[in-house]
């Protein structure tokens, strides 16, 4: 009867415990599986990426200075539906913090690249290197992530009118195509970069599966007209 | 006196500022630029144009606190400004700061104006105090009839002075009160592990006898200062205990460090709340951490990048740098302090190897061709690291990508130099179809660079698109030589200039890259020297995971590995692989 007991007894225990393994691991694997629900700020340094994220947060006006970490969070967009809880984060636009946008490009929803439309022309290779960077990942080409570029800064007399920009950006991507593809190996290279548009065909934004959309904004002028609804459409577009 | 102060969030996002006057070419984004992104974590100031700025990083909250100045100005409370302002601000907004963008406004203007005048005017008087020492006080006075006299009575004065002259300066809320009382409790904290060391003493025989044994031995003293501390015993156990729950309590290690650097007191007093309250934190695994937690680590964490190569002066800069990055965070639950401490390092090192500017040579190479003059690579050395086999590797992949390169033979000092490159010549021409590679050369015992500039012309006359010039090697103290390359630089002026070093180096690295770099600066004669573009690290194939040589010629540069050799043959050329490298870095 004792023996008996005691088999029950480690019988339940062994249930509950084989339960509890159960129960975690599931809840493990869920957990990673996360949603793709995030949308990235990107763009070089000082092209207005941090103030984006303040005019989408609690569409605020304040001075910024060159990020040294991310700005991330949940949130509604200021004075949009309460119910859709966006997640943005805003990346470091400088060379050597560049790289960690790459953890965030397998839940990536959407691409907002900034632009200075005013310094475009002095910046246009190293804006382009990066644009090409972002495209040609992975992930942003394999699930189509949309992609805003935001033409920021409009309210300066320089600045370029966003056509002018997307034909500049076409141009320089086709530059780079053929030297990134002739490049010299990487070591113990893992991850490929795809060829990006059609070979033998100079590039079009239109060649690609992602949907690319160019706007012209001013963010940090105070002028009514300043294109952050028409980004906040988009994002809404996209969520 | 101060220009600018500014508080702003680790985003980069500005909180509360105030300038006095108006400051021009925005010195904050450079300094965040140059040094902070930069991991140049162990300087105090940084100038731009005819600012000086110092900050202090607040790594519980995560913000930074900048001061600006003219350079001109010796501002000697620049530091106390900074420390007094964090912690009148933190305190201020304790609850709200964790999230500081749902506060509409920081009104902070009332206080640090208040904060700013006491601490000018008790600058002020303490430099009036210096200037308008009199004959009377003077030492020499004492010897005089006169002061002889009054000796016994003015002392008696003067000491009774000193204590009453700082208190109507020291207002209750002034920084310094605020800041000396902790310090006299950190005092006693930092003396009490003495006592358990003397207990612990007898075990470690093979220790050495340091000056904390010697002092332990010295009777004549202790029993003084058993007696003044024992009051406090209990205080200093609790303080013990606390440090043994980390599983780090070191004496020897913490004994050295807490006494030799005040620095690090510092940043510890900021944490002056119950003793109790922390102890409870460290179970719970919400423990602030402190220099004392970090110093343990630090040191296996800097041997350990030794032992991989880094230079040792890097490695100790890089430990450096985490710990500041560190001080003030909660180590959460399951993560022990190591386990940020590799964390924070990983992300130190991916910034460093990380470029700052483009590698792609071959978009540059483009845009020379467009504009039609040749692209011009200069490669130096020191003695056989592998120049004339590298220059003959980019030589290939330039070819692979047809474009038409001339080899400039400009090493004219060591025999068989040209003939060697004659034969890579000859080979490549042969492992590629129509393939267009030449060598320009003139011989031994020749002016280099006349050579390198006859190249040149000669590469744009007969439309080449690449000219590699290959440099005797030469040892960085060799000035005689050194000259010779910087005459080659500035004759020439090359579009890049690619420093060849073996990956076998070690501390030697250092020296190689200043040196080299420093040559190219006093010898150039030009206004804006040139300094090396690149770096292409060769024999990375012999060395396993000891890749720190790496690390170090990134460093000392700021510039980027292009290339690494990884074998003999004309293919055996790659490019960096950041993430590896940092793999192998803290394997």
């Amino acid at each position: 009867m004792e023996m008996n007991n005691n088999l029950i007894i480690i019988i339940a225990i062994a249930s509950i415990a084989i339960l509890l393994i159960a129960a975690i691991v599931i809840l493990k694997l869920t957990g990673n599986r996360e949603k793709k629900d995030t949308f990235i700020i990107t763009g070089i340094c000082d092209s207005g990426k941090t103030s984006l994220y303040l005019r989408l947060r609690n569409d605020k006006v304040m001075e910024t200075h060159t990020s040294i970490t991310e700005n991330e969070g949940r949130f509604p967009l200021a004075q949009e539906d309460e119910e859709k809880v966006f997640h943005v984060i805003d990346f470091p636009g400088h060379y050597k913090l560049r790289y960690k946008y790459q953890d965030f490009t397998p839940i990536t929803k959407g691409v907002i690249f900034v632009i200075d439309s005013a310094t475009f022309i002095k910046n246009e290779r190293e804006v382009t290197e990066y644009l090409y960077e972002i495209l040609a990942n992975k992930y942003i080409s394999e699930n189509e992530v949309s992609i805003l570029i935001a033409c920021n800064k409009q309210d300066y007399l320089i600045a370029l009118p966003k056509e002018r920009i997307k034909t500049a950006l076409e141009n320089e991507i086709n530059n780079l195509r053929s030297t990134r593809a002739a490049g010299v190996e990487e070591q113990d290279e893992d991850n490929v970069d795809d060829f990006l548009g059609y070979e033998n065909e100079a590039f079009k934004f239109e060649h690609l599966p992602n949907q690319i959309s160019f706007i012209e904004c001013e963010l940090k002028s105070g002028n009514a007209n300043s294109g952050i609804s028409e980004i906040k459409d988009w994002m809404v577009e996209n969520f | 006196m101060i220009d600018l102060f500014t508080i702003l969030t680790k985003g980069g996002i500005v909180l509360w500022t105030k300038s006095f006057t108006s400051v021009t070419n925005n010195p904050i984004d450079s300094l965040i630029k140059d040094v902070l992104i930069n991991e140049r974590g162990d300087s105090t100031n940084y100038i731009k144009n005819e600012y000086e700025l110092k900050w202090k990083f607040s790594n519980e909250t995560n913000l930074i606190f900048v001061v600006a100045y003219q350079k001109i100005i010796q501002l000697t409370y620049a530091d106390e400004l900074l420390n007094a302002t964090q912690k009148a601000f933190l305190k201020k907004y304790s609850e709200e700061i964790q999230n500081p963008l749902d506060i509409e406004n920081f009104e902070f203007d009332e206080e640090f104006t208040n904060l700013l005048t006491k601490i000018e005017m008790k600058d002020n008087e303490s430099r009036k105090n210096k200037v308008q020492r009199s004959f009377k006080d003077t030492e020499a006075y004492l010897s005089t009839r006169e002061g002889s006299q009054k000796k016994l009575n003015k002392k008696d004065e003067s000491s009774s002075e000193d204590e009453e002259m700082p208190s109507p300066t020291f207002a209750p809320r002034s920084p310094r009160t605020g800041r000396k009382s902790p310090k006299f409790v950190k005092k006693t904290k930092t003396k009490t592990p003495k006592s358990p060391k003397s207990a612990k003493k007898g075990r470690k025989w093979d220790d050495q006898i340091t000056a904390e044994e010697a002092e332990a031995l010295d009777f004549s003293k202790k029993d003084d200062i058993e007696k003044s501390y024992s009051a406090e015993h209990l205080v200093d156990r609790e303080a013990m205990g606390q440090r043994t729950k980390d599983g780090m309590y070191d004496v020897d290690e913490m004994q050295e460090e807490s006494e030799d650097s005040d620095e690090f007191d510092e940043e510890s007093e900021k944490q002056p709340s119950g003793k109790a309250f922390n102890f409870f934190k460290s179970i719970t695994g919400q423990k602030v951490i402190t220099q004392e937690d970090l110093n343990p680590v630090l040191v296996n964490m800097k041997e350990h990048l030794i032992n991989k190569n880094v230079a040792a002066d890097i490695a100790a800069h890089l430990c450096n740098s985490v710990s500041k990055g560190l001080i003030g965070k909660k180590a959460s639950g399951w993560k022990g302090v190591s386990n940020l401490v590799k964390i924070e390092m990983e992300k130190a090192l991916r910034s460093i190897l990380t470029p700052r500017t483009s590698t792609d040579v071959l978009r540059d190479i483009f845009a020379a061709k467009k504009k039609g003059r040749p692209y011009s690579i200069v490669f130096v050395g020191v003695n056989g690291v592998g120049k004339s086999t590298n220059l003959s590797k980019v030589c290939f992949w330039l070819l692979q990508n047809k474009l038409k390169v001339l080899i400039a033979a400009c090493d004219t000092f060591r025999s068989g130099a040209v003939e060697q490159l004659r034969v890579h010549a000859r080979n490549l021409r042969a492992l590629e179809e129509n393939a267009e590679v030449d060598l320009f050369e003139r011989g031994y015992g020749k002016d280099s660079a006349a050579i390198a500039k006859d190249a040149i012309n000669y590469a744009s006359l007969n439309n080449y698109d690449v000219v590699l010039i290959d440099t005797a090697g030469r040892m960085q103290d060799n000035e005689p030589l050194m000259r010779a390359l910087a005459k080659l630089v500035t004759v020439n002026d090359p579009d890049k200039i690619i420093f060849v070093g073996e990956a076998l180096v070690g501390n030697e690295a250092v020296d190689q890259l200043t040196k080299f770099n420093q040559a190219l600066k006093d010898f150039s004669g030009r206004q804006n020297p040139r300094q090396i573009d690149g770096i292409i690290l060769t024999k990375f194939d012999t060395i396993d995971d000891k890749v720190g040589a790496a690390l170090s010629m990134t460093y000392i540069t700021g510039q980027p590995i292009l290339f690494v050799g990884t074998g003999q043959t004309y293919t055996d050329l790659r490019k960096m692989n950041v993430k590896s490298i940092v793999q192998c870095l803290l394997k």
